[in-house]
């Protein structure tokens, strides 16, 4: 950890200690929320990146999302912050839900996918499973920085 | 590693295997093997080292296809270890196929 602090004796280090066991959770969230930046940010460009052609058009046999597909594909879900004792959990990925899509309610989730994974009729563009494994050491480092910045507060101004 | 893969996937019999694409979708049980990008790797002595490649086998199959599936399973199982994973199973509703996709890992082409 960077920084360091300064203590006077156990009893006082005990003091801080408790502080910080009380506000491990805050902790927590605050890195979390941190991570969750960085994977978003990586899914917004990954969805932005997706190849679109209309319907009629084909490449290899096989057709390309159309912009539509696309549009809706890009729309970002992030979960609420579940808490619970043990740990903080959060989801960044697919809006939950359903589009409109050719007077058809479609959900979104299946149509990601079906981008993400490729049909026996549409190309396969695994662009958000490349996003997940490239954002995955930025999001931990981001995590890192913040969970220090936080706990240093805690321990040298009470938070 | 990836020729070796290839070439466990055309000894499962009834499999028809490609890479990247079909230009016409075949009958029966088919499948398309890619490397879709280098997952992780590091520098050291001026040269890249560890390099770790992503890709995926697209399985569809006409009707249940466990039979495939686990020969395409003990396929990766043999030759990249213990480093894939069944990522997804969708049933396609246009065409009845049911689509799985396998990803894996790989030190080298």
């Amino acid at each position: 950890m960077a920084g360091g602090m300064q203590t006077n004796g156990t009893e006082e280090l005990m003091r801080m200690l408790g502080k910080l066991g009380d506000k491990a959770q805050d902790v927590a969230s605050g890195a979390l929320y941190e991570g969750a930046k960085v994977v978003a940010d990586a899914y917004r460009a990954a969805a932005n990146s997706i190849k679109t052609a209309p319907r009629k058009h084909k490449e290899h046999g096989k057709r390309l999302p159309t912009p539509a597909e696309k549009a809706v594909a890009s729309k970002l879900g992030v979960s609420r912050f579940r808490k619970s004792t043990l740990d903080v959990n959060t989801m960044v990925g697919a809006a939950d839900g359903y589009a409109e899509m050719n007077g058809k309610q479609k959900p979104i989730r299946l149509i990601t996918r079906s981008i993400n994974s490729g049909t026996s009729f549409m190309q396969k563009q695994p662009v958000f499973r490349k996003a997940s494994a490239g954002s995955q050491g930025a999001a931990q480092d981001a995590m890192v920085a913040k969970a220090d910045q936080m706990i240093n507060e805690i321990m040298n101004n009470g938070g | 590693m990836y020729e070796a893969l290839l070439t466990a996937l055309r000894a499962i019999k009834g499999l028809k295997v490609a890479e990247y694409e079909w230009r016409t979708r075949p009958d029966g049980d088919f499948c398309t093997v890619q490397l879709d990008f280098e997952a992780s790797g590091s520098n050291g002595d001026d040269r890249k080292q560890d390099r770790a490649f992503e890709g995926s086998v697209d399985l569809y199959t006409k009707g249940k296809g466990m039979m495939t599936a686990s020969a395409v399973e003990s396929a990766l199982e043999s030759v990249c270890e213990g480093s894939w994973e069944l990522n997804s199973e969708q049933y396609e509703h246009e065409t009845g196929l049911i689509h799985r996709e396998f990803v894996f890992q790989m030190e080298a082409v």
